[in-house]
């Protein structure tokens, strides 16, 4: 997919040498222009990612292709993700292409693996007991007269997490019990392999991928409530046969998949709960896609794609040894469009009518089950300006519908709404991209996109009795703003991403204590910006940079974050040809781990405090954390 | 339909018609209703004041955490931060820019200790601490903790503690409801207590079994109240707490009392329907007759009712499922009439006067 030749706003990263060791998927969204990343703290530690002032769910993750969050049941923890199986990271932001069968507010995160691998070794160690081995491994042979290429990814992670960061006992004005302490229950262990085996090449051709990941994590709490206890073991299983081919001028795909998520949540001391507890939640979706697409006339090239699938949840109370009835929802969808090529090519126009159709059961129960049809149309527009400058527009109407927990609610904890509507949005973009490639310069892309998100109907939890909350319909929110993103490769040295995103939130709930307050956690100015300089294949130094201003802490707007600048640095060397590299990378290399607030938001005149960095309130963010690689690739054919 | 009802609620939320800049603050120190308040995602909360006489609010004089309750006291206004946060502010009424002291009530434990109640009794500050099997008095100038109740005769069986929760005082004594709450079992009952603690010993006195989640109140013609839900032929409703707990009223099968506000002879009694946990009512209840009449039902959170010193009953009303505002509602005891009401910003969680 080329970023020049959509109308959609999108953005590519490749995962490679331009990258530190320490990276991982949430850095890189951090650095591609209108997304907001947040963390509860430290390597490994749970993140996700909003778009263009979305909420953490309406944005859709998909792995290769199957998503990981149909329809923003979950929030996809980016830990989960290692971002070294992964060849490039792509960023739909607003819109989706038709053969995602995906509608989402925010948009879509698509991790797409390598065709062909070389065989590589990675270790790192570093602060805070991490450690990360990572191996590669792809070769190709021929079975039945067809090339048959095979890819092994395998990752193994572990921190200790415990870190340093500041307390203040949740005292504000008592400054004696301050003290810095020791993050403790934050340790993780995640195991991860990605298996493909490709039979064919070219247009025809037979995949099958299995990718599994298993975590262990201790869940900490928040800095003035710590946990000891409280855990969760979580397992991914993840399986795709795909086939695709060619009939005269029509393309098709057929995909069978199938994911299998299994969580238990101990809280045994009732640390994080009012209570003691443990759960067992299983995932399972089973989901089938088959498209087409061709260039049936000239200039028009016609696509379909239909999906069906079954998503079933199933909760087990461990501790009573009780399983809860199964949770079923069935979703069909169909998406018709086309690209309308004009005026010598130089227009192309890109409609698209999705239809779906859900339908909710909750079983061996006395609820009622809901359905929902939605039409969800939009449609994009390129213009190219010569070949270097295009326009972009897009209009587009999404929606997230009520998840299962939302529609019948979760352990006790809430209670379910049947009667809940779908989260709907209505958004716009325009933009201009500019590419170049000039040798022996180098290339390079700009963008400069405005946006506008109109979002109804939110889902919002009331308190409706001292121990339950039941989620509504309530929220209204508009986001307007501009992202920018520069990316420069010049004389085969320096590599630079530059993102920068400007966003106006307003919360137009019908709740005074919010109307007209900007939306908690979506910071009014974001810039990333990194670097890197090669000096042949021998070494690599790079540097990264993130500020964060206007950035509310809560929906009342009380609580206004500092402005926040962390910066990051690696240098990595290769001795001779063949060795391995080692490589130092160090993040928040200034140790930066308290910002300066005012003590009492709303007396402004009453002095600051000091508090410490947070993504999430009462989440701490790690200090100065350094990493040494060793890296070994046993051929170039990244 | 819902863009008129927004705009509705709006309109009401711009129309209170009284001052919200806390600048317009005086300093009173008498004379007001001191209520926390809370957003609706629970992540922020504030300490607001109403005027007694004629409404004036004077909104969000200082923050708090997101689960804030306000008692006021021997002259000081005592600010519990709940679960998560396990703090103590002390006011000097009219003084809210800063506390005159602030403490932290965790221990070495990492389970919160949820502190949910708080008087002055003997000179020394009682704490109920739903989190722990004690309840601990502290000196109220200094925060110094200064002894302890020992509880664990009363446990459920979780080994967290019998979940006290509610204290009333009479007479230099406390009276204390155990809710017993069995978190090992989804929070299922176990029977409640009511505990009679002698303020300048710190001795634990009598002890009333009641049905489950038993809660104490200061009113009624023995000047404790309590109130329970039945519980395996343990008695459920409102009674006068006194040589033997004496049943005085019992709201309809399915629903639980979730609070009391009363003078010697009149309550406003709110209750919660156990079957959808949504419909709450307001009952007025006549105490001598053991007689209620509904004033009103809502699905809204009615988390408090206190009285007020000039007999009135405050009720912390909080967001309605249908969108209806956050308020306070003011009911007059003696015609169990709603008097007033006070739209506030932040949903208002609980109340007490100075």
């Amino acid at each position: 997919m080329d970023p020049q030749r959509t109308s959609a706003s999108l953005t590519i990263v490749e995962v490679g040498p331009a990258l530190a060791a320490s990276s991982d998927v949430a850095q890189v969204l951090e650095s591609i222009p209108g997304t907001q990343v947040v963390s509860l703290g430290g390597l490994g530690g749970w993140s996700a990612v909003s778009i263009r002032g979305s909420t953490l769910r309406q944005v859709q993750v998909y792995l290769d292709g199957i998503p990981l969050n149909p329809d923003g049941a979950d929030t996809v923890n980016l830990a989960e993700l290692p971002l070294f199986a992964f060849k490039r990271v792509e960023v739909w932001r607003g819109t989706a292409p038709p053969a995602m069968d995906a509608s989402p507010i925010g948009g879509v995160v698509n991790l797409v693996s390598a065709d062909e691998l070389p065989m590589t070794a990675m270790a790192s160690s570093g602060s805070w007991g991490t450690h990360r081995m990572h191996a590669t491994n792809g070769g190709q042979t021929e079975l039945l007269g067809r090339p048959l290429s095979g890819t092994l990814v395998a990752e193994l992670f572990h921190t200790g997490g415990g870190f340093d960061y500041f307390s203040d006992s949740a005292t504000l004005w008592n400054l004696m019990d301050d003290r810095v302490r020791q993050r403790e229950n934050n340790d993780k262990t995640q195991a991860s392999a990605h298996a493909r085996l490709r039979l064919g090449d070219g247009p025809a051709r037979v995949t099958w991928m299995e990718a599994y990941l298993r975590r262990e994590e201790g869940l900490p709490g928040t800095a003035t409530h710590p946990t000891s206890s409280t855990h969760m073991d979580t397992s991914r299983h993840l399986s795709v046969l795909q086939a695709e081919g060619r009939l005269g001028v029509w393309r098709a795909e057929g995909r069978l998949w199938r994911t299998d998520r299994g969580e238990i949540y101990a809280d045994p001391l009732g640390e994080l709960g009012e209570g003691p507890d443990k759960t067992r939640g299983l995932t399972s979706r089973t989901g089938v896609l088959a498209s087409v697409r061709g260039a049936p006339w000239p200039g028009v090239i016609p696509s379909l794609t239909l999906t069906s699938r079954q998503d079933r949840y199933r909760e087990a109370d461990l501790r009573a040894d009780a399983v809860g009835p199964p949770k079923i929802r069935a979703s069909v969808s169909a998406s018709a469009g086309a690209d309308l090529w004009l005026w010598g090519d130089r227009v192309r126009i890109s409609p698209v009518a999705q239809l779906n159709y859900l339908d909710n059961q909750y079983l061996d129960t006395g609820v009622a089950g809901s359905t929902l049809l939605s039409l969800n149309p939009r449609a994009g527009m390129l213009l190219q300006l010569n070949p270097d400058w295009v326009l972009k527009a897009n209009l587009s109407r999404s929606l997230r519908p009520p998840d299962f927990s939302e529609l019948f609610g979760d352990r006790g904890v809430t209670v379910g709404n049947p009667d809940l509507l779908p989260e709907r949005a209505q958004t716009a973009d325009v933009g201009l991209r500019v590419e170049f490639r000039r040798a022996p310069l180098g290339e390079g892309a700009w963008e400069l996109t405005g946006f506008l998100n109109h979002t109804q109907d939110l889902i919002v939890y009331i308190q409706n009795a001292q121990r339950t909350s039941i989620p509504v319909n309530f929220g209204l929110t508009r986001v307007r703003g501009v992202e920018s993103g520069l990316t420069l490769s010049l004389w085969d040295r320096l590599d630079s991403r530059t993102a920068l995103t400007l966003t106006d939130s307003t919360n137009l709930s019908p709740d005074p204590g919010v109307y007209g307050k900007r939306l908690p956690r979506l910071p009014g100015m974001e810039l990333w910006q990194s670097t890197s300089l090669a000096w042949g294949k021998q070494g690599r130094i790079g540097h990264t940079w993130s500020l964060t201003r206007g950035n509310y802490w809560d929906a009342t707007n009380w609580y206004l974050s500092a402005p926040r600048s962390l910066h990051g640095a690696f240098v990595r060397a290769t001795p001779a040809p063949g060795w391995p590299s080692v490589e130092l990378s160090v993040l928040n290399l200034a140790n930066h781990i308290v910002e300066v607030i005012d003590r009492d938001p709303l007396q402004p005149a009453m002095g600051s405090r000091v508090a410490a960095i947070t993504d999430f309130a009462g989440y701490p963010l790690p200090g100065r954390t350094a990493m040494i690689t060793l890296r070994w690739q046993g051929t170039d054919a990244r | 339909m819902r863009a008129d009802l927004l705009t509705l609620l709006l309109l009401s939320a711009c129309t209170a018609g009284h001052p919200e800049d806390t600048s317009d603050w005086g300093g009173w120190t008498e004379g007001f209703a001191i209520f926390t308040g809370v957003s609706m995602d629970y992540s922020v909360g504030s300490l607001s004041a109403a005027s007694l006489s004629d409404r004036a609010l004077y909104q969000n004089l200082t923050a708090t955490s997101g689960d804030p309750v306000v008692r006021v006291d021997d002259g000081r206004v005592l600010q519990l931060n709940r679960f998560g946060y396990d703090t103590v502010r002390i006011y000097a009424p009219g003084t809210f820019s800063r506390p005159a002291l602030e403490f932290a009530v965790g221990d070495d434990e990492d389970r919160s200790t949820n502190p949910q109640d708080a008087r002055v009794c003997g000179g020394e500050l009682f704490l109920t601490l739903y989190g722990r099997p004690y309840l601990p008095w502290y000196h109220p100038d200094t925060g110094q903790l200064r002894g302890q109740v020992d509880l664990r005769a009363f446990s459920d069986g979780d080994g967290v503690g019998p979940e006290a929760s509610t204290l009333a005082e009479r007479d230099g004594t406390l009276f204390v409801g155990l809710n017993r709450l069995d978190r090992e079992d989804g929070w299922s009952d176990r029977g409640g207590y009511v505990v009679e603690i002698d303020c300048a010993s710190g001795a634990q006195g009598r002890a009333w079994p009641l049905g489950g989640n038993t809660s104490v109140w200061e009113g009624g013609p023995t000047g404790v109240l309590a109130s329970a839900r039945p519980y395996q032929g343990l008695p459920g409703g409102l009674f006068a707490v006194d040589e033997e707990p004496e049943p005085l009223w019992s709201p309809p099968e399915g629903e639980e009392i979730t609070g009391v506000a009363a003078d010697t002879r009149l309550a406003l009694v709110t209750t919660l329907s156990s079957a959808d946990l949504n419909t709450a009512r307001v009952w007025c209840v006549d105490l001598n007759t053991g007689s209620g009449a509904v004033a009103a039902e809502t699905q809204q959170l009615l988390s408090e009712v206190r009285m007020s010193p000039t007999g009135e009953a405050w009720l912390t009303v909080g967001w309605g499922l249908d969108g209806a505002a956050p308020e306070l509602r003011i009911y007059s005891l003696s015609s169990c009439a709603l008097v007033d009401r006070v739209t506030t910003t932040l949903a208002p969680f609980s109340v007490d006067f100075f």
